[in-house]
């Protein structure tokens, strides 16, 4: 076993070595998530639900720096068979209908509709490119594209495209407000139309996270089973603004299955960008389903980072930024209790109840409302690796 | 948010099963015991009975004429 000299000499460790991974300094973690490696090789990291067909994938580091995630996000659906509208919106006489085209016309008058079955959900930002041939106007036919939730219906739950009033290649940016399964073109004004090389150019979708996986070697996976508790990393067909994974502050946590003791010597450190609230006392870490009892959380009337000990609530001074990256660690040792904020230290007596780890970002409750980075936990104390640990992580996410 | 009170959690979870199914969830395609399983997942009320979100289920006429529009959660324990 490798023990440095600091080590040896009953030192606080000052320095990284050159290319050392968190878990090269400090390897005993109990667990540890990332979006990063934390290894040093190319662990996966996450398992992601895209929305759209709720499709699942593993990713590793690697897959989400070069992209393949979103890639897998944004994949573009299968588009169906050109349909008329129904109900009130069917006074098109259609024809040649196929998946990439259909000839409309609306001689009838009336307002009529027809277009392609194909699923997009909220925020969706779609691109739609097609050809108009055969136009013929009896009375300022004008049909816009736009996406509906149902063929009897002509209500945008998107943006509309282009009013087009003559042939020619278009190509429109759809950006959807609520879920829907049709793209449709309408329009009430009389006259006829072919459409040609429909095509989807480009899905930009949603994920979320069913698994953050545990580089620690410890198979303790923060997993979420329901949908609608998942903390999502793609948003609008790019990785979440400000990074990492986003717990919406109101469903979203991770439960590791089983609890890790902690004690009353421990160590855990993380980065996070606070957001608006939604919880009281979010929970950064806790062991209880419902989200409270003892914990680690964020004071949503101070802002500032605490710890639920004994039934009693332990406050810092230290508040993380709601605009930037803050690094945070919780330090346990037999003789005091310390909270670390971007390097700065705030001392309290030791803990005497005792900590568990099972939950992350809440529960049934008490969620947490952050952009969540980062999260190693020890169930050892580490106040000599602390600083050594930290400037590794302060140095890949540039933070103090 | 439209919920349906059960008596017992099992029989919400069957219920909550039951819509993951029809969603495809990861779960229940490759029968493997992983993956999203649930939409939604019922939470204990007051009175100790399991309200289920079912907001963005598909859901028959029977249960539309059953939803609630809130419950009374446990309380918390802070």
């Amino acid at each position: 076993m490798h023990v440095s000299l600091d080590s040896a000499l009953g030192r606080q460790r000052r320095l990284n070595s050159v290319g050392e991974s968190v878990l090269q300094i400090a390897p005993n973690a109990a667990a540890a998530y990332s979006l990063r490696s934390l290894t040093g090789g190319d662990p996966k990291v996450v398992r992601v639900r895209r929305e759209i067909d709720n499709a699942e994938s593993d990713f590793t580091a690697a897959g989400i720096s070069s992209g393949a995630l979103t890639s897998f996000v944004n994949d573009i659906q299968t588009v169906g068979t050109a349909v008329n509208g129904t109900g009130s919106f069917d006074n098109y006489t259609v024809s040649n209908l196929s998946n990439t085209g259909f000839s409309a016309d609306n001689s009838a008058g009336g307002t009529g509709s027809a277009g392609f079955p194909y699923v997009f959900k909220d925020e969706d930002i779609l691109i739609v490119k097609y050809t108009v041939t055969n136009f013929s106007s009896t009375a300022s036919l004008s049909p816009q594209i736009r996406g509906v939730s149902a063929t009897n219906s002509v209500t945008g739950k998107t943006n509309s495209g282009t009013a087009f009033t003559a042939n020619g290649t278009y190509t429109d940016v759809l950006t959807a407000t609520a879920d829907g399964t049709h793209l449709m073109f309408a329009d009430g004004n009389t006259g006829s139309y072919t459409i040609s090389d429909f095509e989807i150019v480009s899905h930009s979708s949603s994920g979320f996270v069913e698994t953050w996986y545990d580089q620690s070697g410890n198979s303790k996976d923060a997993v979420q089973a329901t949908a609608e508790s998942q903390p999502k990393i793609v948003s609008a067909g790019i990785l979440v603004t400000e990074g990492g994974l986003l717990f919406n502050g109101d469903t979203n946590f991770f439960d590791i299955g089983s609890s890790i003791s902690l004690g009353t010597e421990f160590f855990f450190t993380g980065v996070l960008n606070r957001n608006s609230r939604v919880d009281a006392n979010g929970t950064i870490i806790g062991n209880d389903g419902g989200g409270g009892g003892n914990r680690a959380f964020i004071n949503s009337s101070t802002n500032t980072i605490g710890i639920r000990d004994g039934d009693a609530n332990i406050q810092s001074s230290l508040v993380p930024s709601d605009s930037s990256d803050s690094l945070i660690s919780y330090q346990a040792s037999a003789s005091s209790f310390t909270f670390i904020l971007n390097g700065t230290t705030n001392v309290k007596s030791a803990l005497t109840g005792g900590q568990a780890f099972r939950y992350m970002g809440g529960g049934s409750g008490f969620n947490l409302s952050v952009n969540l980075k980062e999260l190693i936990v020890y169930d050892t104390d580490q106040t000599a690796n602390r600083t050594a640990i930290e400037a590794n992580i302060n140095s890949h996410y540039s933070i103090f | 948010m439209l919920y349906l009170i059960y008596a017992s959690k099992e029989a919400a979870i069957e219920r909550a099963d039951e819509e993951g199914k029809e969603l495809g969830f990861d779960y229940w395609i490759e029968d493997n015991g992983i993956g999203t399983r649930w939409l939604t997942y019922p939470a204990e009320t007051a009175d100790h009975m399991w309200a289920l979100d079912v907001t963005n289920y598909d859901l028959d006429e029977s249960e539309e004429s059953s939803t609630v529009d809130h419950y009374t959660p446990l309380p918390d324990e802070d």
